[in-house]
């Protein structure tokens, strides 16, 4: 049964991939201008055809596409992720060195935003319609509604006023060099991502709560003469927490791919910074990699949520 | 009553968490006091260390630091030694000889001399190196060392602009056997006042004085060239004084500086804002339409919306040391909406027109503001421009294509007019397309311009050129680009350069107040 499930899976899993690598391949070489011309701008008017000849050959797009395609999947099952035209730099060692700051973003966000999602849901549906949840309620549709580019502009701002905190990749250290240096650079863009997340955790959180403590069981113990902490913790939150972990574990994922415009402003040398200099250089090599990398990730984390549903779920199971 | 409790004490404990979080109030280790490093803080970081190839300006004026190149242009456009002590130019405009400054060393230690001069020059004409320099060293048919120290280039038919060249840092001299063993571009080894420390991609460059620099050492040890992609932030950083120099482009982050935190360079550059107007298509192949247009447009005002009426209306020229009238020659002057429309209707365009128009978003803060500001003082005469939005490669490739009606740019200037309008408005020029005006007396001019060395010949050659551009309105030039220096209070002897090099780091000090 397990086995049948894994393997389909897995299946799904190499087909959602072969379609990222194709898509983005495509959309890519849609762009217009190439490498040649995201770097030079108006001034690759002012080549030669011989230079410019030398130039497409350099950066390896004087290929038919479909050329350039297998020989990029070729190099990439042999696990050569490809080299940044750019810098001259092979993506993967680009990849690794972004990864942790992409990874200890997300994680950060999801440990901030988990336990105050969770205890404003809590909060909202233990008294449902009126004051508190109203409030919480508001709370998180205007934490929704606001664009994340919104609020990290305005924190950069008022941080900077404040904490004379301003975002600079040149003092970010490794968490595994200085904690409070690499938390006093990682902490505030995690304190951004966590107000989205924030409010669609505690929408999660309270939906499930309200429906989980309407249940015969949750009455069952009410007339037990249970405490209603304990009703809340033991048997509500037990039964609620199947969506939640869904929710974090999906938005676990969306976050390593996600962070593109916090990384940005933030000026963190994440996985978003890289693909969106990539973007805007056309370096296919490190865009295709990184989009790839990214999907992946993605896929895995979503594989790992569904396992830990069905160990939550008895129910799951079986099916 | 327990529940109430708990709860109570779960929200304490999340706001204690979140206060002692937020308290631990960063503080760089690296500014501060004036052994630290000097710390520069910019949008965008280096795209390469090869100087041949290097296009973005955030490059070259990086790889200049630890580059020299042969001569260099002061603030008023003449040209001035560096690694070539002397020039001459034979009779005949023909042969070029530089003298070269004795006692020179590459940070590796190896001695300049002529041959590397030459095989940097030949490397740049090689079109595999595709450097865009090379088409600004078309006329050169030979480069020869002459011994160590002299080094004498050819030319095809005299090229006055050749010396110009020669002091653009994509002509940076590179040790002659770097270019065999194919490290350059992986390797910085130049003969500036910098040595190249490392770069970290994304992050940033540190470059060490060179205490064997054959001019005056710097007197800073240390710089860091850091990349804050935001401009905000920079600002923020200044104000903290974690940053010693900030560099900025949008004017409404310089309006936000006061004089107390720090101090402010407004800096004009040579690049220009135009509306370029494309004269092959439609209606714009008629003199007057391009002329009514150009009556209608009223640069202070384009000042004013974009740059708070700060910076200057500009001509075509903004090469230092050719300073002409910027309208003397346009068909208006000041701007005459009357006149306009009168041009319009007598050309056949009494209803107005509407032009498809380009401009590049995301790589200046100024061009939607300078766009919209145009597209509402055309309103007034009837000319319609349909805007388009677009990203830098979207912009580029119609650009070169000459894929629009008129186009909002900011082109490149040079320290030469010939360089820089040659390659637009000369027979066979590389930019002839998006030039959209192919006129035979401003090749006439051009050429002529760059055929004499005197000097009093070519201010009034280039003179007559700046008139002619305006007059036959190919576009409508608007005002110079600016460039924004923000500098700690303690920093002493920066010189803003309008060819936005760093050099003047050089000579730059942190006094003892910081």
């Amino acid at each position: 049964m397990t086995w049948r499930y894994l393997s389909a899976r897995l299946g799904g899993t190499f087909a959602t991939l072969a379609g990222v690598t194709v898509i983005v391949f495509v959309v890519l070489r849609a762009l217009p201008g190439d490498a040649v011309t995201a770097r030079l701008g108006t001034q690759a008017g002012v080549l030669t055809g011989e230079q410019l000849a030398a130039l497409e050959r350099y950066y390896g797009v004087d290929q038919p596409v479909w050329q350039q395609f297998s020989s990029w999947l070729a190099s990439m099952l042999t696990g050569n992720l490809g080299v940044s035209v750019d810098s001259g730099v092979p993506v993967l060692s680009l990849i690794l060195s972004a990864l942790p700051v992409t990874l200890e973003l997300a994680v950060l966000a999801i440990l901030i935003s988990t336990p105050v999602g969770v205890a404003l849901g809590m909060l909202a549906a233990s008294r449902p319609g009126r004051a508190r949840d109203v409030g919480v309620q508001t709370l998180g549709l205007v934490g929704l509604a606001l664009p994340e580019f919104v609020v990290a502009s305005v924190a950069v701002a008022v941080l900077a006023a404040v904490f004379s905190y301003f975002p600079d990749p040149g003092s970010y250290v490794p968490l595994t060099e200085s904690v409070s240096g690499n938390l006093s650079q990682m902490l505030y863009p995690a304190l951004v991502l966590s107000v989205g997340l924030v409010a669609t955790i505690m929408r999660t959180t309270r939906s499930a709560f309200l429906e989980a403590a309407n249940t015969d069981f949750v009455r069952t113990a009410r007339g037990k003469g249970l405490s209603p902490m304990r009703i809340r913790v033991r048997h509500v939150l037990h039964n609620a927490s199947i969506p939640i972990v869904t929710i974090v574990g999906i938005q676990f994922g969306y976050l390593l791919g996600g962070t593109v415009i916090i990384e940005q402003i933030f000026a963190l040398p994440g996985l978003g910074r890289l693909l969106l200099t990539g973007i805007l250089k056309q370096d296919y090599a490190v865009v295709q990699s990184t989009v790839l990398f990214v999907a992946f990730a993605f896929v895995l984390v979503n594989l790992l949520v569904d396992l830990t549903y069905r160990g939550l779920d008895p129910r799951a199971r079986l099916r | 009553m327990h529940t109430v409790n708990l709860r109570r004490g779960l929200f304490t404990a999340f706001l204690l968490s979140v206060v002692v979080l937020t308290g631990c109030n960063p503080t760089s280790e690296s500014q501060q006091g004036s052994g630290g490093p000097f710390i520069v803080a910019r949008t965008a970081d280096i795209d390469g260390r090869d100087p041949a190839v290097a296009t973005a300006f955030q490059t070259l004026q990086t790889l200049g630091l630890a580059y020299d190149t042969l001569v260099e242009t002061n603030d008023a456009g003449e040209i001035e030694p560096s690694l070539a002590t002397d020039w001459q130019v034979s009779d005949d405009g023909k042969t070029v000889t530089l003298t070269l400054r004795d006692g020179v060393t590459f940070h590796n230690g190896a001695t300049f001399t002529a041959a590397d001069a030459e095989a940097t020059i030949d490397r740049l004409l090689d079109p595999k190196t595709g450097s865009v320099v090379a088409s600004n060293l078309a006329n050169v048919s030979a480069v020869r060392a002459d011994g160590d120290n002299t080094l004498v280039i050819e030319l095809s038919r005299p090229d006055t602009a050749v010396l110009n060249v020669l002091a653009l840092n994509g002509t940076s001299i590179l040790d002659e056997k770097d270019i065999t063993s194919g490290a350059v571009g992986r390797e910085v080894n130049g003969t500036g006042p910098f040595r190249w420390e490392s770069w970290q991609q994304g992050e940033k460059v540190t470059l060490r004085a060179n205490q064997d620099y054959w001019g005056e050492a710097p007197q800073l040890d240390t710089v860091e060239l850091r990349v804050i992609p935001d401009e905000s932030s920079i600002l923020s950083g200044m104000r903290a004084g974690s940053f010693d120099m900030g560099i900025v482009t949008d004017p409404s982050v310089a309006d936000q500086v006061s004089s107390d935190d720090m101090q402010l360079i407004s800096q004009p550059t040579l690049s220009y804002h135009v509306l370029q107007l494309n004269a092959q298509r439609g209606p714009l192949t008629e003199l007057p339409v391009r002329q009514a247009i150009a009556c209608a447009i009223d640069r202070e005002q384009v000042v004013q919306t974009a740059y708070f009426g700060q910076g200057e209306e500009t001509g075509p020229i903004t090469s230092p040391g050719y300073d002409f009238a910027s309208t003397e020659g346009l068909p208006c002057d000041p701007p005459d909406l009357d006149a306009a429309r009168k041009m319009l209707a007598d050309a056949g365009y009494a209803d107005g027109l509407r032009l498809q128009t380009i401009v590049m978003v995301g790589e200046y803060a100024t061009a939607t503001n300078i766009a919209q500001s145009v597209q509402a003082q055309l309103k007034k005469i009837g000319v319609t421009l349909d805007l388009q939005q677009q990203q830098i490669n979207v912009y580029v490739d119609n650009w070169l294509n000459a894929n629009y009606d008129a186009a909002v740019a900011l082109n490149g200037g040079d320290t030469d007019p010939y360089l820089m309008y040659g390659r637009y408005f000369t027979d066979n020029a590389s930019l002839a397309k998006p030039a959209g005006l192919s006129d035979p007396r401003l090749n006439q001019l051009l050429q002529q311009a760059n055929t004499t060395t005197d000097e009093a010949q070519r201010q009034q050659l280039f003179g007559q050129l700046q008139q002619e551009l305006l007059r036959l309105s190919p576009w409508v030039w608007l005002q110079q680009n600016q460039s924004y220096y923000l500098l700690g209070n303690d920093v002493e002897g920066f010189q803003a350069q309008i060819t936005e090099s760093l050099d003047a780091l050089a000579d730059t000090s942190r006094g003892a107040s910081g």
